[in-house]
């Protein structure tokens, strides 16, 4: 571990209550609320003046890899994260007040997306499956457990979910016979409160997968407080492309799933990939939103999911809404009566190549997207994409057992009627697959990126840019907040963050 | 197969996009396409050389043959696709 402390911050800590009710200074998990709406009300920016912004600051980690985490904001510091690092950072200067870095180990460093505040204390994961509580003052470790076994496969890239004194974590992972695994431990010891299987753990039969593996919970989850549920997407079933050894639906595997967070029980689940042979992850996130749906007063989930399908679910009961493509896709039959699509064997990975819609990284994926309640928009960074799978039993039928290839992709912001699922309009943003996140205001503003690394500013309601700034590739979702009665919009382009805000006597 | 469908990459290399843009004194200019965003377009002028230019302040024509192989993309069915690979194979 390094510990470089620079400064003494003066936090108050995060109220649980706070968790419920974010104040407008704060952006307190990954979402910035436990919707997932990635919805703000702060109203300073708007389209008439967002052509106005200007960089405030930027904050360099000084380190190669991509800022892919939504930062915390949190009494004035923001805590930034990259795999094995968090850095606390004052909100107004972008000064560093502490770096924390994880010891060197071998496991997967893909990515990090966030961390998670509760009372006094920060909570990070790691690459070889740790969660750490470290002081939000000074950056020192108050604990530190292990989630999972990381030399079994085992990595983490997660942002905890915290709910209540629950901090709910996953775990990525793609080999065979590692089940999927959510555990939540106790805020303030962190002593394992229960583990959530979406696949059997070793020696167990339940859920009954059909053979299957994986089904790994690897981002962060939404809450509903009144129902009392988190709702988690879950990861492909293992083997990867060869179903075979895995027959049936291979439930839990690309599903959403509600869970109690005080027992960790299964309320109910929906596949929305039966017998996945894609590696379509169902953990984009399950956006929550009450609202009138065709005329009835709803309590609404939303996925716009990997294998190109969005879904509109009724959270109480988990029954299906609507479900209706939002990029090219050629892999269903068509829709069951249970809301989800039926595979078509036909696009299963073969010896002589396939050519599947949309390809293995999705017509979307991990970036966040977000829900407008002004216009009904689900706004999402898509993708139409072609990719190739094969498969060979005689070179071995486990594993990711085959392999695939992207082709080509065309990358979009995508608007969708929540209601209709119909496209209300389309924005190319370049080749290949978009990476940014998206955040919309109450203001009527759409924040996300290009392929080319621009971030922009769009017109909600039509999707018209209007105000963009070269800052290199984003990899995350946007956040904004307000202090000392400014607005900002913090993004990231490559390993950077940059604040973004109107400047001073500017008429707003 | 992945070249065959869509040949972005490869030896040769293939050909950039062609580019015609006319500025606002009138004058064309004509070349390859470097990259191009929503805001901005590079050409590669016949010597080499890089010009970026705003789209809002500029007219251009892109002569792009790779959109017709993405469209194709869509139109292929399995039995194209096993035909393909049987005679990719035979190619051994």
């Amino acid at each position: 571990m390094s510990l470089a402390l620079t400064a003494i911050c003066t936090a108050q800590g995060v109220d649980p209550k706070d968790l419920l009710h974010p104040p407008a200074d704060s952006w307190l998990n990954f979402h910035g609320g436990y919707s997932g709406q990635r919805h703000t009300r702060l109203a300073e920016i708007t389209p008439q003046n967002v052509g106005s912004l200007q960089q405030v600051w930027r904050f360099q980690t000084g380190q190669n890899p991509a800022i892919k985490a939504s930062p915390i904001l949190a009494n004035g510091i923001l805590y930034v994260t990259t795999p094995d690092n968090i850095w606390a950072v004052d909100a107004r200067t972008a000064k560093a007040l502490w770096h924390y870095q994880n010891p060197p180990n071998t496991a997967f460093h893909i990515g990090h997306r966030g961390a998670a505040v509760y009372k006094n204390l920060v909570y990070l994961t790691t690459p070889d499956c740790h969660l750490i509580a470290l002081n939000a003052k000074d950056g020192k470790v108050k604990w530190d457990v292990v989630i999972a076994d990381y030399k079994r496969g085992y990595w983490s890239t997660n942002a905890p979910l915290i709910v209540g004194n629950h901090v709910m974590v996953g775990v990525s992972g793609d080999f065979d016979n590692l089940a999927g695994q959510l555990k939540a431990v106790d805020a303030d010891t962190g002593a394992t409160q229960w583990i959530f299987y979406s696949t059997p753990p070793p020696g167990k039969n339940e859920p009954a997968s059909g053979g299957a593996t994986g089904g790994q919970m690897w981002t962060t989850g939404t809450y509903d407080p009144d129902l009392n549920l988190v709702y988690v997407g879950t990861g492909n079933p293992t083997p990867v492309l060869n179903g075979q050894v895995r027959p049936g639906d291979n439930p839990w595997t690309c599903s959403i799933v509600a869970l109690n967070p005080d027992t960790g029980k299964l309320v109910w689940g929906f596949q929305v990939s039966p017998h996945d042979m894609h590696d379509w992850d169902a953990n984009e996130v399950p956006v929550l939103a009450d609202a009138n749906f065709r005329g009835q007063p709803r309590k609404l989930l939303m996925q716009a999911s990997r294998n190109g399908y969005f879904f509109v679910l009724d959270r109480t009961t988990g029954k299906s809404l609507l479900t209706a493509p939002f990029a090219t896709v050629n892999w269903a039959k068509g829709i069951d009566a249970q809301g989800r699509p039926i595979p078509d064997p036909a696009k299963y990975p073969a010896k002589d190549g396939v050519l599947v819609a949309p390809n293995e990284s999705g017509a979307t994926n991990f970036r966040p997207p977000s829900f407008d309640p002004q216009t009904g928009l689900f706004i999402v960074s898509a993708q139409d994409g072609y990719g190739i799978y094969f498969f060979k039993s005689d070179d071995g039928a486990y594993g990711w057992a085959g392999a695939d290839y992207g082709v080509a992709g065309k990358a979009y912001l995508r608007a969708i009627d929540y209601q209709t699922g119909k496209i209300v309009w389309n924005h190319p943003i370049g080749d290949g697959a978009g990476t940014a996140g998206v955040l919309t205001s109450d203001t009527g503003l759409t924040f996300s990126g290009d392929v080319a690394g621009n971030v922009m500013a769009l017109r909600t309601s039509d999707g018209v840019t209007l105000w963009r700034q070269a800052i290199g590739k984003m990899n995350n979702g946007p956040i904004t907040y307000e202090l000392d009665g400014k607005q900002y919009l913090v993004v990231a382009g490559g390993s950077s963050l940059y604040a973004f805000a109107l400047p001073k006597g500017k008429p707003r | 197969m992945q070249r065959m469908l869509y040949p972005t990459v490869g030896k040769p290399e293939p050909a950039r996009p062609k580019v015609t843009v006319t500025l606002v004194s009138g004058k064309d200019i004509s070349g390859r396409l470097a990259s191009e965003d929503e805001f901005t377009i590079v050409v590669l002028d016949p010597e080499g050389a890089r010009k970026t230019l705003e789209k809002g302040a500029v007219k251009f024509k892109i002569d792009d043959p790779m959109s017709a192989h993405f469209d194709q993309l869509g139109k292929y069915t399995d039995i194209d696709m096993h035909n393909v690979f049987a005679y990719l194979d035979t190619l051994k």
